[in-house]
């Protein structure tokens, strides 16, 4: 890894256990990982293997139960709640598997919705989101609601809604799972894209091959531990 | 801002979930506000009732309603007409003042001679115009039952006094009975149909009269008067002439005091506030009362009443009053009609309760709507919280969504349900139903007073608005305070 580029997140030998009555379930196991600005990471593995959990603690909606998540220097856990509803709100942008759009407001709405949490102007709020909307191609779906969209059209959508606020971060676990090949390349592709054009670090959780080839990075887990760790050199 | 489109979207979301919370609020409402305008109802009506027949204050001599009615000469206020005088002219109770009258309570014994019969009675001397007064007192504008149709017949003969018929007055149903004041063979002659309502109606004459000699024994037993008797008693031709039966009126002023004779003619016979003075009262001109128990002296009078503009000044007038009596004319003392008449704060606190109970029930119909709604809403949607708690929703504005939510259904809820109360109780008004009050001749009109009383319908929305309020926080707060990612995992 190259000095010059700048940790983003950085986890401490990171450990997460599930208690189910009284077998305790090790999600995750020691794991210490540190991810640079605009990094396109892929977490992969089989499933159960622990990379939605990875995931979950890089986005800070979840806390470890031993080792530390510092994320853009700051020591998540030294945050309150409402503290890290403001960190997450500034800082990071999330894309899941079912979409998980509002289902009551339309595309614009839905993409419009972060900004309104950062208090941005209404003004500036309706240029970002019509560009982002233009960006994932959906300028004329703008006044549908989800219930109206297909399954690749609201993923945009949501991706839109991950980007609009221009996060640090974008987590996206399974992004592709509900969608054909087809879309699911294009999906990602769409990512790739606004990675190179925004700058915007992501991390995608996948056991898709199609879009593991696409990473610059992958790491690869088992069992709670990284197995493998590796840069590709020349991604498609 | 954006939270509440979000909340009422969310509402219309589930439209037919929505709807029926809505409808079980609005019905909820408007049962509350239904009944609470029908005890209201008859909180005025008794109220009324009361005041018109006794007023709100009474002074007399201490003692005069426990032991006056048997010697009124000892209980006779000497300086009534100063302390009418200064009572006027007060400051405080001046003001308040719609009438302000005396009365003269006595009993004796009457007598019919043409049946030969006689009957004890009681005898209020009263001021024909103040009286009139009294009686039209209805500051509630009620349907008074002497202006109710289904009881013209128990009504079709006043004024009960004229200021220039001196010997003439009322006396109570009851009374006239005791006393045959009409004749048999009048009943028997009449070929007539009678009149509409009449509940005692009988084909059977043997029936009929069965039932006047299980009257006659226990006059309480059957509140309702006898038609016949009544009718005979407006109808029948008069012996002395000018078409009234005249009763003659025995009284004794004082103990042992040698007992004096006026004759009274009858102008109507009629029920009065109770059944109880609808077996004794006569009701007469206060200088034929007087002159019947002093002959030859000034008009007395033995209590003054007080009927006042506004029931609610009754306490602050009793209270300036006693200080005048107290400072100026020691022996005389002062009631309120609560004292007089316990049985209304009886009434009031029983419907009191009632209503409670009926609120707590309709409350908790309310409160178990909202909350079972809003936890289907919040279960249904509880990848949606985890959705936006990971964007950075905080804690609290999650919850206010939820509320906010209840909020919009609350005032759906109340709005219609006030609505319908308006609807329905001007519906219900217009049925004109009628009911037979406890111990009373005469019927009343079941009333639900949604307009008069504004505060009631208020109260009836914001107690729909506030039980959706109150039975959404629980679920709201649980639902934002669930763990982000067992939300998120939730599908
Ligand atoms: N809330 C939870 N309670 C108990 N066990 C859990 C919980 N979440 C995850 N686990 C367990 O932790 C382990 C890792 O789960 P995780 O969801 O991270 O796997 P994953 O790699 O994302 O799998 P998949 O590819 O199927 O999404 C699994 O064994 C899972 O059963
Ligand atoms: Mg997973």
């Amino acid at each position: 890894m190259k000095m010059s580029e700048e940790i983003l997140v950085e986890l401490r030998s990171v450990s997460r256990q599930y208690k189910l009555g009284k077998t305790v379930v090790n999600a995750l196991e020691g794991v210490s990982l540190e991810i640079v600005r605009s990094d396109f990471l892929i977490v992969a593995g089989p499933s159960g293997s622990g990379k939605s959990t990875l995931l979950n603690l890089i986005g800070c909606i979840d806390q470890p139960t031993a080792g530390s998540v510092i994320f853009d220097s700051t020591d998540v856990a030294t945050l309150s709640d409402r503290e890290l509803s403001a960190f997450r709100a500034h800082k990071l942008g999330f894309i899941f598997e079912s979409f998980n759009l509002v289902p009551v407001l339309n595309a614009h709405e839905n993409v419009d919705y972060p900004l309104r949490l950062r208090n941005v102007p209404a003004a500036e709020r309706q240029s970002r989101t019509e560009a982002m909307l233009e960006a994932v191609g959906l300028q004329d779906q703008a006044l549908h609601r989800p219930g109206e969209l297909s399954g690749g059209q609201r993923q945009r959508v949501a991706i839109a809604r991950a980007l609009v606020t221009h996060p640090e971060l974008v987590l996206a676990d399974e992004p592709t799972a509900n969608l054909d090949t087809r879309t699911g390349e294009t999906i990602i592709d769409l990512m790739k894209e606004m990675r190179d054009r925004l700058g915007t670090t992501f991390v995608i959780a996948t056991h898709d091959p199609m879009v593991a080839e696409r990473a610059r990075r992958r790491v690869e887990i088992r069992d709670g531990r990284i197995s493998n760790d590796s840069l590709i050199p020349s991604p498609r | 801002m954006h939270d509440l489109i979000l909340a009422l979207r969310n509402a219309c979301r589930n439209r037919r979930r929505s709807l029926v919370t809505v409808s079980a609020l609005a019905l909820c409402t408007t049962g509350l506000i239904l009944f609470a305008s029908y005890v209201m109802a008859t909180f005025k009506g008794d109220e009324t009732r009361t005041a018109c027949g006794m007023g709100h204050l009474q002074i007399f001599k201490k003692g005069f309603p426990e032991k006056g009615i048997g010697s009124p000469a000892s209980f006779v206020i000497e300086n009534d007409g100063e302390l009418k005088k200064v009572l006027r002219e007060d400051p405080q109770v001046g003001p308040l003042i719609e009438v302000l009258t005396g009365q003269l309570t006595f009993s004796g014994l009457a007598n019919y001679y043409p049946k030969n019969t006689s009957a004890v009675f009681v005898g209020f001397g009263v001021d024909p115009d103040d009286y009139a007064v009294f009686s039209g007192w209805n500051p509630f504008g009620l349907a008074k039952p002497d202006l109710l149709p289904i009881n013209e017949l128990l009504y079709q003969r006043g004024p009960w006094l004229d200021k220039s018929d001196l010997d003439g007055g009322s006396i109570g149903i009851g009374l006239a009975e005791m006393l045959e004041i009409a004749p048999p063979d009048s009943h028997e002659g009449s070929a007539s149909p009678k009149p509409a309502p009449a509940p005692a109606d009988q084909d059977s004459s043997q029936a009929a009269a069965e039932e006047k000699a299980d009257e006659t024994t226990d006059p309480g037993a059957n509140d309702l008067p006898n038609f016949d008797v009544l009718e005979a008693a407006s109808t029948q031709p008069n012996p002395a002439g000018d078409g009234r039966p005249r009763i003659e009126l025995l009284s004794v002023p004082e103990a042992g005091a040698s007992p004096n004779i006026q004759s009274l003619a009858v102008r109507a016979v009629r029920p009065f506030e109770s059944v109880e003075l609808d077996d004794r009262l006569v009701l007469m001109h206060i200088e034929h009362a007087s002159e019947l128990l002093f002959p030859g002296q000034p008009t007395k009078v033995n209590s003054l009443r007080l009927l006042l503009e506004d029931s609610r000044d009754v306490d602050a007038a009793a209270i300036r009053i006693r200080d005048i009596l107290a400072a100026d004319f020691p022996d005389l003392e002062c009631r309120t009609w609560i004292e007089l008449a316990p049985f209304y704060e009886q009434i009031t606190s029983y419907l009191r309760v009632i209503f409670l109970f009926m609120f707590t029930i309709i409350a908790s119909i309310v409160v178990f709507t909202i909350y079972n709604t809003l936890a289907a809403s919040i279960v249904e949607r509880t990848s949606e919280i985890g959705t936006l708690r990971a964007m950075g929703v905080t804690r609290t504005r999650i919850a206010s969504l939820f509320i906010f939510e209840a909020v919009f259904m609350g005032i759906a809820g109340g709005l219609i349900g006030v609505g319908m109360a308006l609807l329905l109780g001007t519906i219900f008004n217009q049925m004109n139903i009628h009911f037979n009050p406890p111990s009373t001749a005469y019927f009343t009109k079941v009333e639900v007073l949604v307009f008069h009383e504004p505060m009631i319908l208020v109260l009836g929305f914001a107690i729909a608005v506030l039980a959706a309020v109150g039975s959404s926080i629980f679920p709201s707060v649980n639902a934002s305070r669930m763990a982000i990612v067992d939300a998120l995992r939730h599908s």
